[in-house]
């Protein structure tokens, strides 16, 4: 899982640290940064893997623009830290973004991975012969003892771990870009979630868009787990018998059977934007891989009725403690802040639109209000 | 007018919206940032009913709460209309709410510093409201008579909440005390002290 992000001069994550664990909270006032972490992890996923959903590699200039430089520092070197746990040890990740103003696309300046100390691969940039800086890099097998390769030039517009495919003598780092393939980060956006699909998509989009294509993938992939979320979502939702996705042309069109009042199916696009929504949190938890990955979901109560949030959390807690897995939720909802915010609660702040700090949540265990409610007295932290 | 930094963040515990808008209009006369006035949560949202029994069980869980922030510049207003009971019973009701013993002793439960401020309209607010809107001269407002009127709309409670608390703010307070001839009214601008501001 997870253990430890850090970002620097990216909008406004200065010097930003976060430890994180199994269950976390974000809380914090609006533009307080919690989203931006979830968009840092969004672009190093795409940055080492690409997107999967389209297919699609990523350069540099595609995913870190010099806008995304902290307004108020003067640097134009952006850096990001990932440490993950995981296959019997720790990865640590390192990628640094040189920004070269107006007249040269951003490049990178380092790239690198380790685990437990060991390297699996590094990228730097070499002042070069003539003063003219180069891109060198080296890759390393999992046998440490073993000399990889010297890259005298390398290409510094994409993620060389990115580049490198599974061998046998190189399964350590291909087991890292498996885990960052397993972060699902997402603010599901229900009015843009459509009924068709043109092909088959293997992960969702930050905003469930793509819902249609990812189940027309999962009910190829992954038949149980299908099985299993329409058991569920025939409790949840009234009526619900299961889903149809039938081809129509070259489109499939994912629909949903109703029971009551009479048989009936509606396109996914004409249900309401609550089920939609409630469809997409619990696919999320009974159609993620089967164990080590990390749910990222900023404000998952949004569109859905009071009574349904509490036990959606209930099954993604029991899911992350079964399957060695890890939710990060962004939420501003009373009863995920009581219920999770004494464990679980990361408070994040901007004092004067200033840097990010994130504090963990110690005003609990108290006689007296409840952390929600502290909260909206702006009895918590906030000034 | 611009809020001071020094200036305490208000919660108000009270029992209905006309009461909130009252006191959220008298703390911004005096110079408080609407957005550092908060609502505690009043339980019937915008009706216009007795709630004496929630202002009693919030009560000791804000006073507990605000007491582990005494270093933050927060103070705490809260409005209970007396209603059929005299104001000292309510204040006791109150006190007794936070610390049984005490309370039952007449003891004042509140520490001397906090800024904790109890009002306590006799009968109600509406009676608190008819005073200060007539000018507080030949009227024979008492403390026993109802004086709400349930056939008001929507904009004369906005109105007549405002109203009254732009007048005691800046006419009646800055006169002192010793004109108000309104028992529960006068003894209100004393705890008023308590916010120190």
């Amino acid at each position: 899982m997870l253990k430890r992000i850090y970002v620097n001069n990216f909008r406004c994550l200065v010097n930003f640290e976060l430890t994180v664990a199994g269950l976390n909270l974000f809380m914090g006032s609006n533009g307080s940064g919690k989203t931006t972490v979830f968009e840092v992890l969004r672009k190093l996923q795409k940055f080492i893997l690409g997107d999967q959903a389209f297919q699609q590699d990523y350069k540099v200039s595609d995913l870190f623009a010099s806008k995304d430089l902290t307004r108020w520092q003067k640097s134009n070197i952006q850096k990001f830290e990932l440490d993950i746990e995981g296959n019997g040890g720790i990865y640590k990740y390192t990628l640094e973004i040189e920004h070269q103003g107006d007249y040269a696309p951003p490049r990178m300046r380092l790239e690198s991975l380790t685990f437990d100390g060991q390297p699996l691969f590094n990228f730097w940039v070499d002042a070069g012969d003539r003063g003219m800086p180069v891109g060198q890099a080296k890759l390393y097998n999992d046998d440490p003892d073993r000399e990889g390769p010297f890259l005298p030039f390398f290409d510094w517009s994409r993620s060389g771990i990115g580049f490198i495919y599974e061998r046998p003598d190189n399964l350590k780092l291909t087991w890292f870009k498996k885990r960052i393939s397993n972060f699902f980060i997402v603010q599901i956006n229900p009015y843009i979630m459509e009924s068709e699909s043109l092909k088959e998509e293997s992960s969702p989009n930050w905003d469930m868009s793509n819902y249609a294509a990812w189940y027309s993938y999962l009910s190829q992939e992954s038949q149980g787990k299908i099985l299993k979320l329409t058991l569920e979502l025939q409790k949840i939702i009234q009526g619900f018998d299961s889903f149809q996705n039938s081809k129509s042309g070259d489109v499939r069109i994912l629909s949903a059977s109703f029971t009551r009042p009479s048989k009936a199916a509606y396109r996914l696009n004409e249900l309401s934007h609550g089920q939609k929504a409630l469809i997409a949190l619990y696919t999320l938890i009974y159609c993620s891989p089967d164990d080590n990955f990390t749910l990222c979901i900023d404000e998952p109560e949004n569109f859905l009725a009071l009574p349904e949030i509490k036990p959606w959390w209930g099954r993604v807690m029991d899911y992350c403690l079964e399957n060695q897995a890890q939710a990060m939720l962004i939420s501003h909802h009373p009863s995920l802040i009581n219920y999770l915010a004494s464990n679980s609660g990361y408070w994040f702040e901007r004092e004067d639109n200033q840097a990010v700090r994130v504090r963990r949540i110690t005003d609990t265990g108290e006689e007296g209000l409840s952390v929600a409610k502290l909260i909206e007295l702006g009895w918590i932290y906030d000034e | 007018m611009t809020s001071r930094d020094d200036l305490p963040e208000v919660t108000i515990l009270c029992e209905d919206i006309d009461q909130e808008r009252f006191i959220r209009q008298y703390l911004i006369c005096r110079g408080l940032d609407d957005r550092k006035i908060k609502d505690f949560g009043n339980p019937k949202g915008r009706e216009i009913k007795n709630n004496n029994a929630s202002i009693v069980k919030y009560y000791p869980d804000i006073i507990k709460s605000y007491r582990k922030r005494k270093y933050r510049n927060i103070a705490v207003v809260v409005m209970i209309d007396a209603d059929e009971d005299s104001v000292s019973d309510k204040m006791r009701s109150l006190h007794k709410a936070l610390d049984e013993a005490a309370g039952n002793l007449n003891k004042d439960t509140r520490l001397p510093k906090e800024k904790v401020a109890i009002f306590v309209p006799a009968r109600n607010i509406e009676t608190w409201f008819y005073y200060i809107n007539n000018n507080m001269e030949g009227q024979e407002c008492n403390e026993n008579t109802d004086y709400k009127n349930d056939k008001m709309s929507a904009e004369e409670r906005i109105e007549l909440a405002e109203s009254a608390a732009k007048k005691l703010a800046r006419e009646i307070c800055p006169q002192g005390v010793d004109r108000i001839t309104l028992p529960s009214l006068r003894y209100a601008c004393t705890e008023l002290q308590r916010l120190q501001f």
